[in-house]
């Protein structure tokens, strides 16, 4: 197991292929070189099994009886937490694989496996897939941070993010700038942020640097 | 020189007559007479059966050894990790797994070069319900690929027909992709095929394909197993004439039937040897049993 660090931390990588053989086989070089396979035969069992939150990717079989790999994967664009897809066809099947790409999956592998490949491409997607967790509880976190504001806070909340003074917000909120003060270290403590820098970030995240007022649209 | 005419009108008439009935003979009879097909012809069509079974046939044997490489990768890693004590209960399973998976590979070559052996018509005692699963075995991944669901209904315990295996094949695949085929246009969801085998009367056995497709258009019915006949875009109009011929010579009948509930219904019926069928009505001979 040398040449092949085990990856970090805990993860899943979910084999949906309904070949006894191939599945069996493949989970079993997964686990000999350090990872934590979980073998399904169908998508049906693909999506009945246990999915624990941690990193995981798919390596998914074209056809199958019941619904086949290209049908899991569009149901899988529309779910925002699905993991990264690897696809594996049995042969060449160019037109195929377009339509993977296509659908999104992130790589697509021809059996039998290459096994330095399978490996690159499992520890990419199953990176990938960290990156979109931290991501999206970073982007869960400040949504909620950001639900808690008040209206008012939340007018100080744009106009600060957008490079505005404090005497500027006084005057188009017809309040006076000691109450905008205080409505700003409010912003600041509920958002738990330091810095406008820090604030900018948390806008970003919410998308709501580019568009107008609409706050109500952001808090959803 | 009434007579004479008369004479000379009703010879011709008689000519004409004649020639009418030999025209209506000869075509008739060229019509119910089924041309025999020639080894070669057979064999061909055989080799553009397989032709059209690649990607199918590609697919059986590429899974096997997809999976053979995936344990050799394995057993080369544990080896890496520990080269001095190979723990042989870590690769004792793997290899039988490789035994396995190499079997499995060379069944679907064996199967393969029986399809494309030429040979004239042997016949031997064979079990129809293992030749209905070895071909059922070489079109299942055509059939996935084209979303079709796959069932049997094999009776069990048939008595063995006096056959050859690679000619009878050849019959059950053409009926297989060619119920494929029909079914091209048919939703994927209630695209299924059937494929059954039943005793018929203690005297014969019965093969039945049957599919969900588009079904047999009455206007050309009677010209199904034609020879150059064909519904299908370049298809040669072969297949079933070639089925129809080696059913034929096997002493057994073939006839196509539109399904209730739509699609169609291709069957051969093969006679039991008159021994078997003696065995079957239960007449007690002395035979040794099983047989």
């Amino acid at each position: 197991m040398e040449p092949y660090e085990p990856l970090i931390g805990e993860h899943r990588v979910y084999i949906v292929d309904d070949d006894d053989s191939f599945r069996a086989s493949l989970a079993r070089l997964l686990s000999t070189a350090g990872m934590s396979p979980i073998p399904c035969r169908s998508v049906g069992d693909y999506l009945l099994v246990e999915h624990p939150d941690c990193p995981s990717c798919i390596v998914l079989d074209m056809l199958m009886p019941g619904p086949s790999g290209l049908e899991l994967l569009a149901s899988l664009a529309h779910q925002r937490d699905a993991p990264p897809v690897i696809f594996v066809t049995a042969f060449n099947d160019i037109p195929a694989t377009v339509q993977a790409m296509k659908a999104g999956a992130m790589d697509s592998l021809t059996k039998p496996l290459d096994m330095e490949r399978l490996l690159q491409s499992l520890q990419d997607a199953i990176a990938r897939d960290a990156r979109n967790r931290a991501a999206r509880r970073e982007l869960e976190q400040v949504q909620s941070r950001y639900s808690e504001l008040t209206p008012c806070e939340r007018d100080i909340y744009i106009g600060v993010v957008h490079g505005k003074l404090n005497k500027q917000m006084a005057l188009k909120l017809g309040i006076c700038e000691r109450s905008i003060k205080s409505h700003r270290s409010n912003v600041m403590r509920k958002m738990r942020v330091s810095s406008v820098a820090g604030l900018v970030k948390t806008a970003k995240l919410l998308d709501v640097l580019s568009g107008t007022r609409d706050t109500q649209a952001v808090s959803q | 020189m009434t007579g004479d005419f008369l004479n000379y009108a009703s010879l011709i008439g008689i000519v004409l007559l004649v020639q009418l009935a030999l025209v209506v003979i000869i075509l008739t009879y060229d019509r119910r007479s089924h041309p025999q097909h020639s080894a070669e012809e057979t064999h061909t069509a055989r080799l553009a059966l397989a032709g059209e079974l690649t990607a199918s046939i590609a697919h059986e044997i590429a899974q096997p050894l997809s999976a053979i490489l995936n344990n050799v990768e394995t057993a080369e890693l544990i080896l890496k990790g520990s080269p001095r004590a190979a723990d042989p209960e870590a690769l004792g399973p793997i290899l039988a797994d490789i035994k396995r998976d190499d079997l499995r590979a060379n069944e679907v070559v064996i199967r393969l070069r029986a399809l494309l052996r030429k040979r004239e018509l042997k016949l031997e005692p064979i079990d129809i319900n293992t030749l209905a699963s070895s071909a059922v075995a070489l079109v299942r991944a055509d059939a996935r690929h084209r979303q079709i669901q796959l069932r049997t209904e094999l009776e069990p315990d048939l008595p063995p027909v006096s056959a050859d295996p690679v000619h009878l094949q050849q019959v059950v695949l053409n009926l297989l992709v060619n119920a494929m085929d029909a079914m091209s246009r048919t939703p994927p969801p209630v695209r299924w095929l059937l494929l059954k085998t039943r005793l018929r009367a203690g005297s014969a056995v019965e093969v039945t394909v049957r599919d969900n497709g588009h079904g047999i258009d009455p206007a050309v019915a009677s010209k199904l197993f034609d020879s150059f006949f064909t519904t299908k875009e370049g298809g040669m109009g072969l297949g079933l004439s070639i089925a129809r011929s080696i059913v034929q010579a096997h002493g057994g009948t073939i006839w196509a039937e539109r399904a209730r509930g739509g699609g169609s219904a291709f069957t051969f019926r093969l006679p039991l040897p008159k021994r078997q069928r003696a065995a079957r009505v239960g007449i007690p001979e002395l035979t040794s049993p099983g047989g």
